[in-house]
């Protein structure tokens, strides 16, 4: 035999072997290191891209329907109820037409008893809106009216008529009213509707009410029989009789990752454990706090406006949402409690509703957790660099609690304390019921909430 | 001339029975005697000042036609006043709602009001101190389908020559 020839068989051999060896590490045991696993089985942890305008992603923190009645009164629409959901579709309809074909009407200082007078539904941002990008192809009205925290729709009961829309900025005191040729006779037999189911709670409104111990307008509910609520407790299902549920933790932590078979694990002295795949980091704290990092390096900075963030923050949130809620797990809704806009790019902040009221942690708590909301999203360079969540999940109780310490004894008991303080003036800002949990082991109960500027004053609500 | 002074005459005419309406209905109806409550002359001309309370929503004059099932009366007072709400239809009517609250460190007060269809007479003693007042009012909430009838008419047409709307928005007022 030739030399030739032999290495020609040497050489056939050798890429035999190669052919057979890569096989197996396509589609062997080895299907981690695929090359084609991103094709077919990776994660795919990209956000879920909307389709449409952005301004559908703004999702209002309360709907409060207007009866336009002698004196006010007032109702808040619970947000698992349809009403809200049918109210929110058709504000986002009314909106839109206002920015591609409406016409702006007027700027004027914010007076509240003027656009309260009619029959309308107002729905309540957290923070302030930046209109820049709600429309890829708006009119020029979006150059007229910068920001709002509220919308005031005032709907016509026959299509033919303009729907005329009021872009409240509280914090600056102005109101842009805007109008529209637009049907909204759904959102007018909405309020008709509701009007007729007497509810037993009717909301007043403190700046109609002439309140000046308010600073903003505040919806404040009354009553003459008090309502029930049930109690709840919270837990964390990661934990199971004091030890990591680690199968658990994993459904919520895979999610997260691109390729989870990869991940690296490494649990420390004090609990915590860590899961490194890549350049993304999960951490879980025994407290119950998860945290994903993305390490990848920034490459430069990209301005983004606040929806194109709010887009990239939220497409995350809901994509580990729904992860989540198909294992059952950590299902308790969220809203956006607040946002910021940082030198990189924007924080967002979600906060947790049980039995469609907030859900709010003491100050201890949050000290404890190094987390003042349940969620926080970071978004830097068009994508999310850090996500921090609780892994709580609020579970009801059989034991019921009726609500009837009233709005003004609350508030008489906060004004006792600052008058204590020394306060000269008594400027509140917000007012509402929440689940307040006053410490880790106590389970949260319905409390007044009072903000007065930065601070915030539990008070219990039954007695 | 002869035209402006059957006007005159006629709204005169007009505006006599309901004058005397109103005190007689609520001399009737209450052992206190009728007061004429003064808006506050500010800028908050929505404001009823009553010396010992004020109030600061729901409630601007005596008497008040309305379609609304609920009224929350709110308003200022001092701190420590009691204030009592007697709700009623009728003088002699002996379930008469009763609400009473006191006064806190806030100097406001609120009540929430139910409705019924036809005359409802509010009542409010005002305890402060030895000190006591009452102030009577009244609301007349209407039927909820004249309210209906009032928003099928367009307003536009009430003045047209159609008699058969004219006809239906004048029946409907007097009911």
């Amino acid at each position: 035999m030739d030399k030739g020839k032999l290495k020609t068989i040497f050489l056939g051999v050798l890429i035999f072997a190669s052919i057979f060896q890569t096989g197996k590490l396509w589609f062997g045991n080895l299907s981690g290191r695929n090359f084609f696993y991103n094709l077919w089985v990776r994660n795919s942890f990209d956000a879920i891209n909307y389709s449409g305008e952005p301004i559908y992603l703004l999702q209002p923190r309360r709907i409060v329907i207007n009866f336009g009645v002698e004196g006010g009164a007032y109702n808040i629409l619970k947000n698992t109820e349809e009403e809200f959901k049918t109210a929110k579709e058709e504000m986002t309809e009314i909106l839109t037409a206002v920015f591609l074909k409406g016409e702006f009407v007027k700027e004027e200082d914010l007076n509240w008893k003027n656009i309260l007078s009619q029959k309308s539904m107002l729905y309540q941002y957290s923070g302030v809106i930046p209109t820049e990008g709600l429309i890829t192809d708006g009119n020029k009205i979006i150059s007229k009216i910068p920001k709002f925290d509220q919308v005031l729709l005032v709907p016509n009961k026959s299509g033919g008529q303009k729907t005329t829309c009021y872009f409240i900025d509280e914090e600056y005191n102005k109101v842009y009213e805007a109008a529209v040729k637009h049907d909204s006779e759904l959102l007018y037999n909405l309020i008709d509707k509701i009007r007729e189911d007497a509810s037993q709670i009717v909301y007043i409104s403190t700046k109609q009410s002439n309140m000046n111990q308010f600073v903003n307008n505040v919806f404040l509910p009354t009553f003459n029989e008090p309502p029930v609520y049930q109690k709840m407790a919270m837990k964390d299902p990661v934990i199971e009789d004091g030890v990591i549920n680690e199968t658990k933790l994993e459904q919520i932590v895979n999610p997260l990752l691109i390729n989870p078979t990869l991940k690296r694990k490494q649990q420390m002295e004090d609990g915590t454990v860590y899961y490194i795949e890549g350049s993304i980091m999960v951490k879980y704290y025994p407290n119950g706090v998860i945290e994903y990092i993305d390490q990848s390096s920034t490459i430069k900075y990209t301005r983004m406006s606040f929806i194109e963030a709010y887009q990239i923050a939220k497409g995350f949130l809901d994509k580990h949402q729904a992860s989540l809620t198909k294992d059952d797990l950590l299902e308790n809704s969220m809203y956006l409690s607040g946002q910021r806009k940082t030198n990189a790019g924007w924080e967002f902040y979600f906060d947790f509703r049980l039995q469609d009221i907030p859900y709010v942690f003491s100050e201890d708590i949050a000290n404890k957790i190094n987390m003042k909301h349940a969620v926080k999203i970071v978004v830097e360079d068009g994508k999310v660099k850090l996500y921090r969540r609780l892994t709580w999940e609020g579970e009801l109780l059989d034991d019921e609690c009726e609500v009837n310490v009233p709005y003004l004894e609350a508030l008489s008991e906060v004004i006792n304390k600052l008058y204590a303080e020394g306060a000269q003036t008594i400027e509140i800002n917000d007012m509402y019921w929440a689940y307040y949990q006053r410490d880790f082991y106590a389970s949260p109960e319905v409390y007044w909430m009072v903000r007065v500027g930065d601070r915030l004053f539990p008070i219990k609500a039954s007695s | 001339m002869r035209k402006y002074l059957f006007m005159m005459v006629f709204a005169m005419i007009m505006l006599f029975p309901i004058k005397e309406v109103s005190a007689k209905d609520l001399s009737a109806h209450s052992n206190v005697s009728a007061k004429t409550y003064e808006t506050s002359s500010d800028e908050q001309s929505d404001i009823l000042d009553l010396d010992v309370i004020k109030i600061t929503a729901g409630l601007t004059k005596e008497q008040e036609v309305t379609f609304d099932k609920v009224r929350n009366i709110s308003g200022e007072a001092k701190e420590g006043t009691l204030l009592v709400f007697k709700v009623y239809q009728d003088k002699e009517q002996t379930d008469k709602e009763t609400y009473s609250q006191s006064v806190g460190a806030s100097g406001l007060f609120s009540q929430l009001i139910n409705l019924k269809e036809g005359k409802n007479y509010i009542e409010i003693r005002v305890e402060q101190n030895e000190n006591q007042k009452v102030f009577l009012f009244e609301i007349s909430r209407k039927k909820e389908e004249i309210k209906k009838e009032l928003e099928e008419v367009k307003i536009n047409n009430i003045f047209s020559e159609q008699s058969v709307i004219k006809d239906t928005v004048l029946k409907s007022l007097l009911k």
